[in-house]
């Protein structure tokens, strides 16, 4: 669990800076892929402890509007996954896709609140473009890890 | 759990079209307008959608296809008339000497987003 922490924090760290070069509020969820490996191999209460981290993290690091887009995204998606994993025909692909998604498109939707402005929501095709993409990506990571992390839990319970 | 099955591929697919539907769609109905202050003060508000010349004060200007240019000038370096075209929110052309400005806005009267974050 503390090793998935540090990977949250090191991984939160690595998106903010690449995140510099890519349009505003492009997520690429590296974090994301820890959130879903804790809920797939441990459980929610852990998964849900690495959002609000990460969120915390977020919050000392880049400032209190980070942070609320941040949370709103993370807890979004949280749930959005959970409801997903319930039922056994839902695809890794897809779990992982809506998770981006919703992560992406809740926080649009909170910097349109914090902005007041209702422009910003224009920018949603693009948001869900990247999502897929990124939904994807990170969808693919799993399936290559989490056998691994699943026996690394396991051994050490 | 799998990783990817039909149904849900279809509809990754699915979302991934629409949203590249939308962006291109929407390029061409933006119906974008230019906004032309002289001096700091908006002189006129153009729409782009229709192709159209006229005078601000002793500059001259041209809209046509989605784009707004500046034809003449009397400035001395004519740079304003070499910026080319704009048409994306956020664009701008400017004639120091003339004083003048021309910057592309969105759709609706408020401006687009002033700060970035995350």
């Amino acid at each position: 669990m503390g090793l998935l922490l540090a990977l949250t924090f090191a991984l939160s760290a690595v998106e903010t800076a690449v995140s510099a070069g890519l349009p505003a509020g492009v997520r690429i969820g590296l974090a994301n892929i820890v959130v879903m490996l804790a809920l797939l191999s441990m459980g929610k209460k852990e998964a849900l402890t690495i959002v609000v981290a990460k969120s915390v993290f977020i919050l000392i690091t880049k400032g209190a509007t980070a942070f609320v887009l941040s949370l709103c995204g993370g807890v979004s998606s949280f749930i959005a996954v959970l409801l997903l994993i319930q039922s056994e025909k839902n695809s890794l692909i897809l779990i992982s896709v809506v998770g981006a998604l919703v992560h992406n498109i809740a926080q649009l939707a909170a910097a349109s609140l914090i902005l007041k402005n209702i422009n910003t929501l224009f920018y949603a095709p693009v948001l869900i473009i990247a999502g897929v993409i990124a939904g994807s990506a990170t969808g693919t990571v799993i399936k290559i890890t989490l056998p691994a992390v699943t026996k690394a839990v396991n051994d050490n319970k | 759990m799998k990783f990817i099955n039909l149904r849900d591929g279809i509809i990754v697919a699915a979302i991934f079209l629409s949203a590249l539907a939308f962006v291109f769609v929407g390029n061409f109905f933006s119906g974008q307008t230019a906004e032309i202050s002289v001096g700091g003060e908006v002189a006129r508000i153009v729409p782009l959608d229709k192709d159209d010349s006229f005078f601000v004060g002793d500059v001259s200007f041209e809209v046509k296809d989605g784009e707004i240019f500046v034809t003449d000038s009397p400035c001395r370096d004519k740079i304003c008339v070499k910026s080319g075209g704009i048409k994306n929110v956020g664009e701008t052309i400017i004639c120091l000497p003339e004083r003048v400005s021309v910057r592309i806005i969105g759709k609706s009267d408020s401006d687009s987003a002033d700060i970035i974050v995350g």
